[in-house]
């Protein structure tokens, strides 16, 4: 233990290093429906085509109390798009309708806006699965308690949302984001 | 403020009583909807019409086998059936509460709390979400539900002594009523079969609504549809005979069984349960796409084929409306039904049977295309694509294959046609390598490797099946490589040799 005594300063010094914090996402602390106000929400943005890089763009917004209206507005900022110079998750446009939330089951339903499937299709399958998975993305990171993910158009089910990629049963959100 | 407050209270009051009353427009329901008719804050009276009447209602032995009827309302717009709210409390014994700040009902039902909202989906029971196939309405100060709310409340709470009965549905005015009398299984051997007897002096034509959806439809416009679990190796509707009797028609459809999927005690009620009739959901989505004919021979007459490549259906992708990636003024669902025919001619030269899902710009969903790559028995599914990856973004070829779907497990003893694919992830694995090394060692054709992916294309495809990505529409190079003759018929060349030589591995006479 003595001998350890001697790298003490060093540690010290190591940890009042400043951290970038674009590079660690703040991931919601539990699996539960707490945490609203001013919240640091993680965002994922896809660079490059067919093997995209993901980056993760860190925002401070506004949260209400209900998980659905604190969801409808992360994914209001996703379709958005980055702040800085990435590739956008949705073509713009793109929009939702309605977002339903079963917090029990944690089956979080998302309801697009027709034009959005237009969108899509026009833009090709490699930018449908950077929008599917940018949604997964940033629902497994800032909401963990959403399980799955059921997608709706104008508010019926529909087998996909650009042409290939199949949405018509919920979509598991488990496993890493990597 | 209090103003404001006060006003807001007022009118919770106001409404709560409208809701709470009895309906003041007669004794009948008739009266009732077309006072709903003349009034019309939310809706204009040519939005509402009183359709048909039903009784469909029954209720369990304890209060007696007494069913009721009521009418359904119809709105202009579109072609869901609503029932009054006030009828609906009735049947169901609830207490109600209203409240029109937020357009929203609660009602209190055997101990459960039922939330439903005016222009939405759906319905909040005891705080779960579920679509109602239809949406809440309200129109002349009245809350209506869409019929569909009956079988999810239902399913929510089992323990209601209360049922829908569907055979018992009876919708007056020249709609439908489809008489099923009686259902019996047999067993033949391996074969079970399950004889439907329809009481009904017409015959019925037959549309196929997907692998495991039927609809019999008569003259007069009533229908019926059926639906049912598929049966490993077999497709269902090679087991289908209608035989016209004098009083109505038999349809018999057999199943095969399988060991171990159809257990000898209990086999008539999990496959009653396989093959239920159910309410039509929604008219407007039977396509009649009987391509081929409706195959009238038994399970035990095809012939079993095991890992044999000859007949291989074409797929170019997207079609009519659904124009697939847009680059410019070059369309997607033109290039894929380009390289379609001329892939074609490669596929016939090598001795394969071609059979396509699309040969003109026409628009199909991905079931339907599959359900009918299905019926033709297809060996190998080809769905050809290209796609926007960026004008530097990477050319040429990319595969997919499907991805196996975990949640996609049978029920009971039978599986879901979902999953056919699974079966065939092997085989579609090594088409997909086999195809890759050929086209890179061959060709000058970039290869971008092969990726898994649960898509809507591939899925429920009994047989191998690939997506085929075949180059980027952005990208200058690839599209002049594509437009270069020699270029483009020696890839597709390439590629039809390299199945034709996996097809002699697989020993497929062609």
């Amino acid at each position: 233990m003595k001998r350890l005594l001697p790298l003490l300063p060093l540690l010290l010094l190591l940890s009042c290093l400043p951290v970038d914090e674009t590079e660690s996402p703040v991931p919601a602390e539990t699996d539960t429906w707490e945490g609203y106000g001013s919240q640091t929400v993680v965002l994922f943005f896809a660079e490059g085509g067919l093997e995209p890089t993901w980056q993760e763009e860190l925002r401070v917004i506004e949260l209400q109390e209900d998980p659905a209206d604190r969801i409808a507005r992360v994914l209001e900022e996703l379709l958005h798009g980055p702040e800085r110079g990435l590739g956008r998750a949705f073509p713009p446009g793109a929009s939702l309708e309605h977002i339903f939330l079963e917090e029990r089951s944690g089956v979080l339903t998302l309801d697009f806006n027709p034009v959005t499937v237009q969108l899509l299709i026009r833009a090709g399958s490699v930018e449908e699965r950077i929008a599917l998975e940018a949604l997964k993305r940033v629902l497994r990171v800032n909401f963990p308690a959403v399980r799955h993910l059921r997608i709706l158009v104008g508010g019926a089910a529909t087998e996909t949302l650009g042409g290939h990629l199949n949405i018509a049963r919920a979509l598991p959100l488990g496993g890493d984001t990597e | 403020m209090i103003a404001i407050r006060l006003a807001r209270i007022l009118a919770v009051l106001s409404l709560t009583a409208l809701l709470l009353l009895p309906p003041t427009g007669g004794g009948t329901p008739g009266t009732r909807a077309q006072s709903v008719g003349k009034t019309g804050d939310t809706a204009t009276p040519a939005e509402l019409t009183p359709a048909l009447s039903v009784e469909a209602l029954e209720f369990l032995p304890g209060q007696g086998r007494a069913s009721r009827s009521f009418l359904l309302y119809r709105f202009g717009d579109n072609n869901e059936s609503y029932l009054d709210l006030w009828d609906a409390t009735q049947i169901l014994k609830a207490s109600r509460f209203f409240d029109p700040i937020t357009r929203k009902v609660v009602l209190g039902v055997d101990g459960h709390r039922v939330k439903l909202i005016d222009g939405s989906h759906w319905a909040f029971y005891d705080g779960r979400a579920r679509h109602l196939g239809g949406r809440c309405r309200i129109a002349g100060g009245r809350f209506y539900l869409p019929l569909t709310f009956w079988p999810v409340l239902l399913d929510e709470f089992p323990e209601l002594p209360l049922r829908l009965d569907p055979n018992a549905l009876r919708l007056v005015g020249g709609l439908r009523a489809v008489n099923v009398h009686s259902v019996d299984w047999i067993f033949q051997g391996e074969l079970l079969r399950g004889v439907f007897q329809l009481s009904e002096p017409l015959t019925p034509t037959v549309e196929r609504l997907s692998d495991s959806a039927l609809r019999l439809s008569f003259d007069d416009g009533r229908f019926a549809d059926f639906n049912w679990r598929r049966v490993p190796g077999r497709a269902p509707l090679d087991s289908l005979r209608l035989l016209p009797r004098k009083d109505g028609v038999d349809i018999e459809l057999y199943f095969h069984r399988a060991l171990g999927q159809v257990r000898s005690a209990g086999d008539a009620e999990a496959l009653t349960w396989a093959l239920t009739m159910e309410l039509p959901a929604d008219p407007g989505l039977a396509e009649p796409d009987f391509e081929r004919e409706l195959v009238e021979r038994l399970p035990g007459d095809i012939p079993e084929s095991d890992r044999v490549l000859r007949r291989i259906i074409l797929d170019p992708g997207h079609g009519g409306a659904d124009t697939g990636a847009v680059a410019g003024r070059q369309m997607e669902k033109d290039w894929n039904l380009r390289i379609a025919s001329r892939l074609e001619s490669f596929l016939i030269e090598e001795g394969f049977q071609v059979l396509w899902t699309r040969r003109e710009d026409r628009e199909r969903r991905a079931s339907d295309r599959v359900q009918a790559a299905n019926v033709a028995r297809g060996d190998l599914y080809l769905s050809l694509h290209f796609t926007r990856r960026g004008a530097t973004g990477a050319p040429g070829l990319e595969i997919m294959i499907q991805e196996a779907d975990r949640s996609l497990r049978g029920k009971e003893s039978l599986i879901p046609w979902e999953s056919a694919q699974g079966e065939h992830l092997e085989s579609s694995l090594e088409l997909a390598v086999g195809l890759q090394r050929a086209l890179d060692v061959l060709t000058e054709w970039p290869q971008q490797g092969i990726r898994r992916e649960n898509t809507a294309t591939l899925e429920g495809l009994d047989m191998p099946a690939l997506l085929l990505e075949l180059g980027n529409l952005d990208s200058a190079s690839d599209r002049a490589a594509w437009d270069d003759r020699i270029v483009r018929d020696k890839r597709l060349k390439i590629l039809a040799q390299a199945l034709a030589y996996r097809a002699r591995q697989w020993g497929g006479e062609r």
